[in-house]
């Protein structure tokens, strides 16, 4: 075949593209007193016992941790086949096929709605509405955004549902409403929490009541701050929300036998949804049959589509027949979590060697139909505050969150990132200049760095009191200095222009810089630390809870990990199988099988969000493991007469370090154990996570505008990631690609609002008008990792999948700025903002 | 308002037949065109749909897409919908060599061309050097995508073995991939070309 046979052949092989991996020195200088040597027991403030250092599996000379490679086969090959099970490709015998039919009004209340016409209609089997909707989990004539659900219909073909749908006759009557985030604030807003004000507001025994803000946090005294600086600047800047629109059609199928259902549903969880939709149906939660091994992207955004899932099922309790729903996209964009519109002030003072001394923060948010306070309460609202106020002596920020008419504010694409880092890093590169200072020093000169502390009052204020009971946390495993210089590095940030819109000619180039941090930043526990028991002795809810792995090795001498959680193209198992692989001995990973995404194979765990799976569900994974490690030994020592410390274990065999005849294998001591032996590990997430082990990120990027005509381009961008010890970098390079686009893309498109009925319809026709980057679109990227080394976990490894991610789109803002001269301080960038600026001759909106 | 496949259709049905009419100034020939009766969509037909190689009997209206055929009538699953709305490419499929939207292609359009789904390519057993490439090299993520770009850079490799990057890119730009492995899978369809060119191997 080959016409060249001379030439040698190119071997295919995986390998990184674009990733530079740093490694940190295994000894640096942690706030716990130095360098670290395996097993160390690890410290903090009030000494006392937090955990051992790497959790006793140290990152030394390491076979299969860290090593580049592909996805578990038996998860990712099936992609490649057009085999992986989404729900959407679940097609059964008798099947009926729903459709929606949602409120076209921003708010309004059904006067009338008759099914008569599409009951009778060709092939129709049930329509559900209000007026026949389950007791245990009703539907209301109230509709409080448009594309709230109004009805269901049921019957044989889609199209023939989506007959019935048009069919179905309703009145509105439509009520004043609030859609955007101008209108909800607005003193002459509609009611819409029955007398209590739109703004959502704490008990007064919160410690962070206020009367006119939904949560108020602050430190030191800002008034006597303010009036210590040397320069006081005020800043405000808007940010217009984003949607995150999966890919696979949010949905689900229902299937019973009798009294047991089977539901393939799509999200990010088995259990916690099993759990849900138990509850709406008034069954209990052994009768359901969860299945969710594949979703084609959620984003956490995709989680609030289950909505739909107790209908569906309903629909095929009653008619007895399998019902399968897949949402249009513009249905879907109605229910899933979208990025809220937010408007943000600071006052910043500084001294005149840049250190900033008071700052006031203050932000306002459309919440959507919810009264939750998610984006402005707990940990994750003092994130970026956090960033770069922990030196700053004096800070006030406070937040508020309206109810609106208005898709549901929530997790799309990472939690509280993109849309909240869009003022910070604007804000943080504007105050640079004020003070004359580079945007990187001006940030080297206000993060955290190893051994930065943070005080008591902080402490509780992150939610972590444990850790903190008597004393301050530092932050040890935190390489803010070094995603700042490596970036730096990596994209050529000496050659950038130093003067905003300084280079000559038309096309003009410039480069910027933004920050984030995980946002979570908190780590679990696993079962056997001593904290562990302290979280789990209360409730634990709202999606986070009890993770549970279980790690089995058979008579074939493979090892097989069962972990619930549903695949997204997290690819997580992967990362969770090398880990177990190294923990065991092997060299290569080819001896672990992954059992996931079904109730009735894999045990209860929880919902992976926030980047955090391989300190959650990993945390079970790892303590299960670690168990099965030390049975294995015991078993080995028992058989062979050795002593544990004498035995070591590489690919399958333990065998006597001195002498190798006495020698068993995972294989035999299977056997020996009626065929199989299986540990069992929990991990637990709650607000109490670990202190302070959030990774740090920065984005680097470098555009081209066009003067004349307002356009600009993406050239290059430079992504770096405190990973902590990168367990794949093959799969985080390719995350990290994603993750840099889509947050790219969340610079330059807000949530896509009707053109001809703005603030109170989006689109409705998908990705058409919400312009998803193309194969066309990508710019060019480097991944750089710092394996800063957490010394706190197992090989000293980090969740980092959502740390740089918030970082985009300010360092895009500051780009254009860099290189053209105009501010954006509205977002979303377009051309026509940077035209307005150029003609106004520079900076502005 | 709302936008859906019968109106699609009766717009096209009602617009004279613009198929047959079109030239350049086809939007023209559709205007001026005598109404015709629209076709009652109950109308149903039996037709033999050649797929990968194998003919499949299948029952379709006039509106019935060619991907409902495939993947909910045949249950030939592998082909995902992902938009239904003809703009991100995951449902698509060959038609006599030529990438099409199965969304948005009637089946009726499809009866006696040659169809060419994910199914196509390599199962298991036998995976096609594009799967095991793109395998190997993360093209894939959530993999929602997946068996549409394959099916349309197969329709590329089968007319050119050797693509450059533009030539990629270009026959893919009309495939959304929201994990956004574009440059895996740019590598991937290159090397694909290499492998099936004999110069490389796996
Ligand atoms: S599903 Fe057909 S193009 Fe998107
Ligand atoms: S791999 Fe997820 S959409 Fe392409």
């Amino acid at each position: 075949m080959s016409q060249n046979p001379q030439k040698p052949k190119i071997k295919i092989e995986p390998k990184l593209e674009s990733t530079v991996v740093i490694r940190q020195p295994m000894v640096r200088n942690f706030s716990t007193g130095g360098g670290h040597l395996p097993g160390d027991v690890l410290t903090e403030g009030d000494q006392k016992v937090v955990t051992k250092k790497w959790q006793g599996y140290p990152p030394e000379n390491l076979k299969v941790v860290g090593k580049p490679m592909p996805p578990m086969p038996e998860v990712a090959i099936p992609r490649f086949l057009g085999k992986a099970e989404y729900a959407t490709r679940v097609v059964l015998p008798n099947m009926l096929h729903a459709k929606a039919v949602t409120n076209p009004h921003p708010r309004a209340t059904i006067k009338s709605l008759d099914t008569s016409k599409a009951e009778k209609m060709p092939g129709v089997a049930y329509v559900l509405t209000y007026k026949n909707a389950p007791s245990t989990y009703p539907l209301t004539r109230e509709l409080n955004f448009q594309g709230d659900l109004v009805a269901l219909v049921a019957a044989d073909t889609e199209d023939l549902a989506e007959d019935a749908a048009d069919a179905i006759e309703v009145e509105y009557d439509t009520l004043p409403a609030a859609s955007t985030l101008k209108d909800a604030m607005s003193s002459d807003a509609p009611d819409l929490r029955q007398g209590k004000g739109n703004l959502v507001i704490l008990s007064p025994n919160n410690p962070h009541y206020d009367p006119k803000a939904t949560w108020v946090a602050k430190h030191g005294d800002v008034e006597k701050g303010f009036a210590e600086a040397d320069i006081i600047k005020e800043f405000t800047y808007y940010f217009a929300g984003a949607v995150s629109v999966p890919m696979q059609p949010c949905g689900s199928v229902a299937k019973w036998d009798g009294d047991k259902l089977t539901f393939w549903g799509m999200g990010q969880s088995i259990y916690p949804s099993r759990a849900s939709l138990a509850k709406a149906l008034g069954i209990e939660e052994s009768k359901i049959r969860f299945i969710d091994k594949y979703n084609g992207c959620t984003f956490g955004a995709a989680n609030a589509a289950a909505r739909f899932d107790p209908y569906i099922a309903t629909i095929a309790k009653v008619t007895g027949r399998p019902v399968k729903l897949m949402l249009p996209k513009d249905q879907e964009l109605a229910h899933i979590t979208i990025k809220p519109e937010n408007l943000t002030k600071f006052k910043v003072g500084a001294k005149k060697d840049g250190r900033i001394v008071a700052l006031t923060h203050e932000i306002h948010i459309s919440n959507g139909d919810q009264e939750a306070v998610g984006h402005a309460s707990g940990e994750i609202s003092k994130n970026q505050t956090e960033l770069y106020t922990s030196k700053v002596p004096n800070w006030k920020s406070s937040w508020h969150s309206y109810k609106s008419n208005a898709i549901k504010a929530g997790i799309c694409r990472s939690y509280t990132q993109q849309e909240v880092k869009w003022s910070w890093e604007n804000m943080i590169d504007e105050m640079a200049e004020a003070v004359g200072m580079d945007p990187i020093q001006f940030r080297l000169l206000h993060v955290p760095r190893p051994g930065t502390t943070l005080t008591k009052d902080w402490h509780e204020d992150l939610g972590k009191k444990y850790e903190a009971e008597n004393g301050v946390v530092h932050y040890d495993s935190f390489a803010s200095v070094e995603v700042l210089e490596e970036g730096a590095k990596a994209i050529g940030w000496d050659k950038r222009n130093p003067v905003p819109g300084g280079n000559p000619g038309r096309f003009k180039r410039g480069m910027g810089v933004g920050m984030s941090q995980h946002h979570p930043g908190h780590m679990g526990y696993h079962d056997g630390e001593v904290y562990f028991e302290k979280v789990t002795a209360q409730p634990i809810g709202g999606g986070q809870g009890l993770f549970t792995a279980e790690i089995e090795i058979g008579a074939d001498g493979y090892v097989t990990m069962r972990n619930a959680l549903p695949d997204s193209g997290t690819n997580h198992d992967t990362a969770l199988a090398a880990l177990v692989a190294e923990m065991l001995g092997f060299t290569t990973r080819d001896r672990i099988r992954v059992v996931w995404g079904d109730s009735d194979l894999a045990p209860s765990s929880g919902t992976w969000i926030a980047g955090k799976t391989i300190t959650l569900q990993g945390a079970a994974v790892c303590s299960a493991t670690n168990k099965l490690r030390q049975d294995l030994l015991r078993r080995a020592a028992d058989a062979l007469k050795v002593d544990v410390a004498k035995l070591q274990m590489r690919d399958g065999v333990i065998s006597s370090t001195e002498d190798p005849k006495k020698r068993t294998t995972f294989a035999e001591l299977a056997k020996a154990n009626k065929g199989s032996i299986r540990q069992t590990g929990m991990g637990v997430n709650k607000d109490q996570g670990r202190a302070l082990t959030k990774g740090v990120g920065a984005c680097f990027v470098e555009v081209e505008v066009d003067t004349w005509t307002g356009n600009w381009r993406f050239l290059r961008g430079v992504y770096c990631h405190d990973t902590g010890l990168a367990v794949n970098p093959l799969v985080a390079e390719a995350d990290m690609h994603g993750s840099l686009v889509e947050s790219f893309q969340m610079a330059t498109d807000s949530i896509p609002w009707d053109r001809e009925f703005p603030g109170t319809r989006h689109y409705s026709v998908g990705y058409l008008s919400y312009r998803i980057p193309t194969i066309m679109d990508v710019p060019e990227q480097t991944q750089v990792f710092i394996d800063s080394l957490e010394p706190r976990w197992f090989f000293g490894t980090k969740s980092f999948s959502e740390t740089s991610i918030g970082s985009v789109p300010g360092a895009i803002s500051n780009a254009i700025y860099n290189a053209c001269g105009v501010r954006i301080r509205e977002h979303p960038i377009t051309r026509e903002k940077i035209i307005a600026g150029l003609r106004r001759g520079g900076t502005g909106r | 308002m709302r936008y859906s496949r019968r109106d699609f259709l009766k717009a096209t049905a009602g617009s004279g037949l613009i198929a047959l009419t079109t030239g350049s100034d086809g939007v023209v020939a559709a205007f001026a065109a005598p109404p015709v009766p629209i076709p009652t969509p109950m109308t149903k037909e039996t037709a033999t749909f050649n797929i990968n190689g194998r003919n499949y009997q299948a029952e379709y209206e006039a509106r019935t897409t060619l991907w409902e055929v495939i993947a909910v009538k045949l249950g030939l699953t592998g082909t995902n919908r992902s938009c239904n709305r003809a703009s991100c490419g995951a449902c698509s499929v060959l038609l006599d060599g030529t990438p099409f939207y199965s969304c948005h292609t009637l089946a009726m359009e499809a009866v006696g061309k040659k169809i060419f789904t994910v199914e196509g390519l390599g199962d298991e057993k036998n995976l096609h050097p594009m799967q095991k490439i793109g395998y190997l090299y993360m093209a894939a993520d959530c993999g929602f995508c997946t068996p549409g770009w394959e099916v349309t850079a197969k329709g590329l490799l089968d007319k050119n073995l050797n693509p450059s990057v533009d030539e990629v890119k270009s026959a893919l730009a009309g495939h959304i991939c929201r994990c956004a492995a574009y440059s895996a899978i740019i590598r991937t369809v290159i090397d694909t070309g290499k492998v099936l060119r004999g110069e490389a191997e796996l």
